[in-house]
């Protein structure tokens, strides 16, 4: 972890080259903070010698399922539209935690949606994107 | 004194007091449900309070801090899981109470004690801070650059043995806070050609993301499927407290209270650990007792602190701009939505708003003593059968609207999804998130004051020794890094070197 928090501040220490220099001082003296602190936290981490963290593949497969089922949702929202997206998107994820009654999944995931459509675009007057379909 | 009357006058407003009723209520709900709290409740809602009028906004957010706290002992009471991470400490001497049958008095010493605590801090916060708003109004650019130092200084210095990491999180938060427009001359930084960025970061979709979203990505890896979920919760009678027992645990009410009201001012501390401290020093005040097989004291003192904490964390935000925790933050990115910026200025421009936020919380604890006690004996049992996926996806529609809804831009759930990730890598590297937040609100007023500082004093930074109050924060910051510093890591050093000499 440390080392891809000191990758980042010397590509940063890079970049504030390419910026003027008065925009440049602020982010200069970050990425040095940064820098200096995640050196400091290197040492310790190595220094202990242990493991201190548990990377378990299979749990972070997990969450990052959970995060391409959003994005596709955010890729298809523009397209399909809200409502169905957005149902879609609660019945989906409901699913995947391990939630196995289909019957009460969809109803509440269709209620919540039309719930959050009526709270901000009826009452809140948001442009929700409602897709090509409905448009 | 004329100012708090207009505050008692918006509170009482038919419609404030009504959705600070609903906030209470939602809070106790939120509170009590494992895998939700107050900070998700909030960064879920906030895009809702756009619609309303600030004064409705404030009433039902500060509802919801004020109850979630206590109804995260509920659960913690009756199950031994924890509703919220405050409540943690409650479950030491809540759970031995309900095995001995004693859930009800439990749950009643429960409510008081959130109860006392509640209203200690509201106290606080009431006369406190527009005092120190008053002192803030002399301030100038120099003083909140060092104010801004002072406040990302405290945060270091608390976290003991992980100073380097909350330094490292504390960078990472001010670099965040550089995305955008330079202040100097508009030049677009870290945007990447992205007009998006050019505003900078949004506040509010990145607190649903931290909160929201990573909430939801640790609940997928710990939910294993077909797991036995709980089947029933006991049904128990919470009556009032006695006389007797009020007076038994009146000094440990004033004892954590008053913990949790220091620890609730300085930034960067937190719940977590006043209720330690609080119930350490309980334990020491009544050396007699058996903590942990179910003494009231063991409840009393958690529950009154971190009441403590939550109007008391309000001061730094109200009275200095400064937020004290990563909820007070959220109050931030509320009133932002507003157009209000809170501050020493909030008080003489929008003062029915600053001393609704101030008798509010008050108010809060009062009307939540009777809705706790309702609340533990007509609802909690159901309620905490829910299950925690389908919360899962409420939330997440939720979550996903809301952001859209801040700005009309799909941009902003790109913003959740990527705080999301954020946040669910800083907890498996057990980074702490508060410092993050506290450093993306403070970077921007850091480095305006800093500018307009340098112009003040045509470039030279003897302009911060120069003026007292900027020089007392500075020395204050010097302080709060270097005192732990020398405790953790040097004088350790030193023992073992002597130690080893010794020897």
């Amino acid at each position: 972890m440390p080392v891809v928090f000191i990758v980042l501040s010397v590509l940063l220490l890079i970049y504030c080259g390419s910026i003027p220099k008065d925009d440049a001082i602020f982010l200069r003296l970050v990425s040095i903070i940064i820098l200096l602190s995640a050196v400091t936290e290197l040492f310790f981490t190595l220094r202990r010698s242990e493991a201190t963290v548990e990377l378990n593949g299979r749990s972070i497969l997990k969450a990052l399922v959970l995060l391409a089922i959003l994005t596709v949702y955010v890729i298809l929202l523009k397209i399909v539209g809200f409502l169905p997206m957005t149902a879609l998107l609660g019945i989906a994820t409901t699913r995947y935690l391990g939630y196995r009654n289909w019957k009460n999944n969809i109803m509440i995931s269709v209620v919540v949606t039309l719930a959050a459509y009526v709270i901000f675009s009826v009452l809140l007057k948001v442009p929700l994107p409602m897709g090509l379909l409905f448009s | 004194m004329a100012n708090i009357l207009l505050g008692f006058s918006q509170v009482f407003q038919p419609i404030n007091i009504l959705v600070l009723v609903c906030g209470v209520m939602i809070g106790l709900v939120v509170g009590s449900l494992p895998g939700l709290n107050d900070s998700i409740t909030m960064a879920v809602l906030i895009p809702v309070t756009f619609g309303m009028s600030p004064q409705v906004a404030m009433c039902l957010l500060i509802g919801i801090y004020v109850s979630a706290c206590s109804g995260g002992s509920i659960p913690a009471i009756l199950l031994k899981i924890p509703g919220t991470a405050s409540s943690v400490v409650t479950c030491f001497d809540g759970q031995p109470m309900t095995q001995n049958g004693k859930a009800g008095l439990a749950l009643s010493i429960s409510t008081y004690s959130s109860v006392f605590g509640g209203i200690m801090s509201s106290l606080v916060l009431l006369f406190f801070s527009p005092f120190l708003a008053a002192q803030a109004l002399k301030f100038g650019p120099p003083e909140y650059f060092m104010l801004a130092i002072a406040g990302m200084s405290t945060v270091v210095g608390m976290a003991k043995k992980a100073m380097a990491k909350n330094m490292l999180v504390m960078a990472f938060g001010l670099l965040i806070s550089c995305v955008g427009m330079s202040p100097q001359r508009g030049y677009p930084r870290l945007t990447f050609g992205n007009a998006y960025l050019l505003e900078g970061i949004p506040l509010v979709p990145m607190l649903i993301g931290l909160f929201g979203i990573t909430s939801i990505l640790e609940l997928a890896e710990t939910i294993r499927q077909g797991e036995s979920q709980i089947e029933s919760v006991q049904r128990v009678r919470v009556s009032p407290l006695d006389k007797s027992m009020m007076k038994r645990l009146l000094p440990t009410w004033l004892q954590s209270g008053l913990i949790g009201n220091i620890i609730g001012v300085i930034p960067g501390a937190g719940m977590i650990m006043a209720i330690y401290m609080a119930y350490d020093q309980a334990r020491r005040a009544n050396p007699k007792l058996k903590f942990g097989t179910g003494v009231p004291e063991g409840i009393a003192a958690p529950e009154a602190a971190n009441n403590a904490v939550v109007a008391s964390s309000m001061v730094p935000l109200l009275a200095l701009g400064v937020p004290g925790n990563s909820t007070s933050a959220l109050f931030l990115g509320a009133l932002m939505i507003q157009g209000l910026r809170p501050g020493p200025s909030l008080y003489s421009d929008f003062p029915e708003i600053a001393y609704l936020l101030l008798v509010g919380f008050l108010i809060a604890n009062i009307i939540m003593l009777p809705l706790m006690l309702l609340f533990c004996n007509y609802l909690a049992g159901k309620i905490l059968l829910l299950r925690r996926e389908i919360l899962s996806g409420v939330v997440l529609i939720f979550c996903v609207t809301g952001a859209f809804a801040v700005s009309n831009s799909i941009f902003n759930i790109w913003i959740i999804i990527v705080f999301g990730l954020i946040g669910y890598f800083m907890n498996k590297f057990h980074l702490p998130q508060s410092p993050l937040i506290l450093a993306v609100v403070l970077g921007s007023m850091m480095e305006k004051n800093y500018l307009q500082s340098m112009v003040l004093s045509q470039g030279s930074l003897s302009i911060f020794v120069t003026r007292p109050i900027s020089l007392g924060l500075m020395i204050a910051s010097i302080l709060f890094i270097a005192a732990p510093l020398y405790k953790n890591y040097i004088r350790p050093h030193f023992i073992t070197k002597k130690a080893s000499v010794d020897a």
